[in-house]
């Protein structure tokens, strides 16, 4: 059950990284060949750019988690959640390319903030928000908070409420209970979205490149265009395997910190080395030190204000919180809906207030049979992905949660990996590798290579309702006479139908929305609409773009609302 | 008239790495008996229910259903029925497809199906819930729905796993009842696993108590009660005095430990040794407080009252023997009774048939 899925992987994913690891410092005619990475790592460009790959990833790893925890935080702790969950993932499910075009239309020039500013007259002339470092970092962030806003969800929902309550009895005040309580508790899903943050964050190419300036170049756009240009292969592979060894130092150093649960949702069986014990030890002791300070600060201080002004202060604390909730929730949500308006505007750039009423947009670039078959195309192939991925992932996911053999953990990291690490790794590995089998610009090729990408999302979203899942319910079954390929059909599988169809629709996503593959695997007229929406973005971008942003968000929430639907329960009579 | 046998269980073993949780199990059911196996956490009970059902594989030994070897036969083609204690109840299928789901796993015609499905229903009283879903039914309507997928099918036998567990108490002594009746009314042969002593001693036709793996006495309650085999017997079950002692004579003479009263007497089998340890097992209700002087048949103790507690129609009188030992009696109020407080010397009396003698290891 578990062989395709490791299969699958080995062939498409670690093996391809492999052989470019040994093109990359390999030569037939030298030998070890180090020319490479040294050229990389003493070139002042090449060092200028990766430490500003770095720091902008610090950067907006940073503001991510200090905007996402309290949106997590009043999701976990209020009644309606499953709308307002919707409501942040709602981005999620947006392209991230249409996100990027949402903020050139509200950062721009003549973009719909400046605009605002100066309908106010809080400014006189337009600001320069895009082509900017502030431009890179709030396009980032937007695009990344749902991620880490979902993780520390999982987190939190598990905290029991109890614990505060009884916390409040024991004598601790609201500011010392978060702090001593719940806080640690909450730790865990902190740590560990800012891995996954930091991590994707290193292998963004097109925000930086479209709401960027150059001195915001990531080193992700260098080998994109190392490779387009000149073919360098060891330069580029060299730097990827940098890529490589960053992202794994950061996950490897995490899980001797944190252990991986957190981020895969699999418990670890640790064993515990003296070194392990003693910086387990130390961390907690020094973690508790900091939180008793901290919260004996900010206790001091609110019941400071408590004595000047009581019930103004609590007032203000609560709708202080709600608000910088709402504010949050309008940062994430308004860029999808200034789409529209500037997608029917007649002129040719993005700006705000939209000009003039056309659809012509939609006609020209939906009528454009290019178009239409780079959307078909990544249609198709997002489906087989998804289909593959799912038969694939969910026996593997069946396997992992319910028995338990050596080398589990090790097995649990390797699955998850294509889902840490950046994808440019992966990208130029496979080109590499299809370039020696002939792959190149096929969809076979792309959709092999997706498949190994989403398999890891389809296994983590099964294997979360499947720890879940009653097991008694199969016992039942068994009891009552139902053979054990009866039990699947008739009970397990239907129950467990939410999590294999979620986890086939995190699939699709990841590969219709991808766009660092397809840049490589596919070629020529063979286009996927990722691709395609950024060679035209690097033109220019225009309202076109727009109008098939907003075309894709209406057909995927369209498919979201009917597939909550079709999950309701039939009408009781 | 001789009964068949149901259910045998010989030898059965089973351990989980260095823990042994069955140790040679030796067990078996007459057709139409209700059986409990009755103990602690870890005694093994839930282990041999879920060995006899399939669910577990033991590592020696076998077991027999209605005369058929099914030691190896896999769950699904045995034929036997399971409460659970959480229900078990399929979320995504109504109560009627619930019921007639192992119907259908037998390939009983359709029509068949919707007629017994109904008579289940009848039978537990939930006639009117058919096509609901089970999260739309209360904790109670939950568990007989359960009883009545498991009876649909008439299976040779019917285990069931604390199935009362997860109720409030009002509704637990309801479905004993219920279970009680079910069980006359279908003949129904029963392998029932608790650990509440209440609920087996009203409900069983015999008792098989376990402690740590193997089974330390199987009988009637009675037979536990007033009989028991050994200190865990005579402590699982209800109070039990325990009087430290030696056999002293074949007659049945002991001397009780630190206490220099002769004559008492009890009940012991003829092939004992003298000089053998011992305890009495006393129950409370047999002592009687300061009973007539005549009565040369009792045995008599002198005792001091420590402390009476009034209970109702009960009053427990906590006593001291003259080496300190504690003692409990139940007896029913009466004015004697009242009168008796604290630091009061008083005697006590009971019935050489009314204690029992079991081993005393040290």
């Amino acid at each position: 059950m578990l062989g395709p899925c490791i299969i699958w992987l080995c062939i498409l994913f670690f093996i391809p990284i492999a052989i470019l690891f040994g093109r990359t410092f390999y030569d037939p005619q030298i030998g070890l060949n180090t020319e490479n990475i040294h050229r990389i790592l003493t070139t002042e460009a090449y060092l200028a750019i990766m430490s500003i790959t770095v720091k902008i990833a610090l950067s907006v790893t940073l503001i991510v988690i200090v905007t996402a925890y309290p949106i997590a935080y009043y999701i976990a702790s209020s009644e309606g959640r499953n709308s307002l969950l919707t409501l942040v993932l709602l981005p999620f499910w947006t392209s991230y390319l249409v996100r990027i075009f949402a903020w050139l239309a509200l950062l721009g020039r003549n973009g719909l903030i400046n605009n605002l500013l100066q309908y106010l007259h809080i400014t006189d002339s337009p600001l320069k928000l895009v082509y900017t470092y502030q431009g890179v970092l709030i396009g980032m962030v937007h695009a990344l908070i749902p991620l880490a806003v979902l993780t520390m969800y999982a987190n939190m929902k598990n905290i029991p409420q109890v614990l505060r309550e009884s916390a409040f009895t024991l004598g601790s005040s609201r500011v010392q209970t978060f702090w001593r309580i719940y806080f640690p508790l909450s730790f865990s899903g902190v740590t560990a979205a800012a891995l996954m943050v930091f991590i994707i964050a290193l292998g963004f190419f097109t925000t930086p490149a479209l709401l960027g300036s150059a001195k915001e170049t990531m080193i992700t756009l260098v080998v994109v265009d190392m490779l387009h240009t000149s073919l360098n292969w060891g330069l580029a592979g060299a730097i990827a395997i940098l890529m490589l060894f960053t992202a794994m130092g950061a996950v490897y150093v995490y899980q001797k910190i944190f252990g991986l649960t957190a981020v895969t949702g699999f418990r670890e069986e640790q064993k515990e080395s003296a070194i392990n014990i003693f910086i387990g030890n130390f961390a907690r002791a020094t973690g508790i030190a900091f939180l008793r300070f901290i919260g004996s600060f900010f206790d001091y201080i609110s019941k400071a204000l408590e004595m000047v002004a009581k019930r103004t202060s609590k007032m203000v604390f609560k709708l202080g919180f709600t608000g910088v909730f709402f504010v949050l929730i309008t940062f994430l949500v308004v860029p999808m809906f200034v789409l529209f308006p500037v997608s029917i505007s007649e002129s040719k750039f993005l700006e705000w207030p939209p000009r003039g009423f056309t659809f012509h947009w939609y006609t020209s670039y939906f009528g454009n049979p290019i178009w239409i078959s780079a959307i078909a195309r990544s249609f198709v192939v997002a489906s087989i992905t998804g289909v593959i991925a799912t038969v694939i992932g969910f026996p593997a996911a069946i396997i992992l949660v319910r028995e338990r053999f050596p080398l589990k953990n090790m097995l649990i990291t390797m699955i998850t990996a294509p889902m840490i690490l950046p994808h440019i790794i992966l990208a130029i590995s496979l080109f590499y590798a299809y370039s020696k089998v002939r792959l190149v610009g096929t969809t076979i090729g792309l959709v092999l290579g997706h498949t190994a990408l989403a398999i890891p999302f389809v296994v983590i979203t099964v294997s979360s309702v499947l720890r879940n899942y009653d097991q008694q319910l199969d016992q039942a079954a068994m009891i009552l006479g139902a053979p054990p390929l009866v039990v699947f059909r008739r009970i397990t599988f239907p129950l467990l139908a939410s999590g294999v169809f979620a986890g086939f629709f995190f699939a699709f996503i990841t590969s219709f929305d991808e766009l660092t593959v397809a840049l490589f695997v596919t070629g020529g007229l063979m286009s996927t609409l990722p691709k395609l929406m950024w060679a035209d973005a690097l033109d220019q971008v225009s309202p076109g773009l727009a109008a098939i942003s907003v075309v894709i968000f209406a057909v995927l929430t369209i498919a979201l609302f009917v597939m909550f639907q079709m999950k309701k329960p039939r009408k009781t009579v | 008239m001789k009964r068949k046998t149901e259910l045998s269980v010989l030898g059965v073993r089973k351990c989980y790495g260095s823990v042994v949780a069955l140790e040679q199990i030796d067990l078996e059911l007459q057709a139409g008996e209700f059986v409990t196996l009755l103990g602690p956490s870890g005694s093994g009970k839930s282990t041999l229910l879920m060995a006899v059902a399939g669910l577990i594989q033991p590592d020696s030994g076998n077991i027999w259903i209605d005369g058929k070897l099914i030691t190896n036969t896999p769950v699904h083609e045995r034929s036997v029925g399971m409460v659970f204690q959480n229900y078990a109840l399929f979320p995504h299928m109504t109560v009627n497809e619930n019921i007639g789901f192992p119907l259908e796993m037998r390939k009983v015609p359709k029509k068949d199906i919707a007629l017994r499905v109904k008579e289940s229903l009848a039978m537990v009283n939930l006639s009117e819930v058919g096509e609901r879903f089970p999260k739309q039914l209360s904790g109670g309507q939950q568990q007989r729905i359960a009883i009545a997928r498991a009876i649909v099918y008439e299976p040779s036998i019917i285990l069931m796993d604390e199935p009362l567990g997860a109720l409030d108490r009002r509704l637990r002594t309801q479905m004993q009842i219920e279970i009680k009746h079910l069980h006359k009314t279908l003949n129904a042969t029963v392998l029932y696993v608790t650990h509440d002593q209440e609920e087996a001693l009203s409900m069983s036709d015999r008792i098989c108590l376990m402690n740590s793996g193997h089974i330390e006495q199987i009988g009637p309650a009675d037979e536990i009660y007033f009989q028991p085999k050994n200190q865990f017997c005579a402590t699982f079950l209800g109070d039990a005095n325990l009087l430290p002692g030696e056999i002293i004579s074949r007659d049945g003479l002991l001397k009780l430990n630190g206490l220099d009263e002769n004559k008492i007497v009890g009940r012991i089998n003829n092939d004992v040794t003298l000089g053998t340890k011992i305890f009495l097992v006393l129950r409370p209700e047999c002592i009687q407080i300061d009973p007539e002087i005549e009565d040369q048949s009792l045995n008599r103790l002198q005792v001091k009252v420590i402390e009476r507690l009034m209970q109702g129609s009960t009053t427990k009188l906590i006593l001291e023997t003259k080496n300190k030992q504690k003692l409990i009696a139940a007896c029913l109020t009466n004015d004697k009774l009242s009168n008796l407080d604290s630091a009061d010397i008083t005697s006590i009396g009971w019935r050489p048939s009314d204690c029992c003698i079991i081993d005393r290891k040290c």
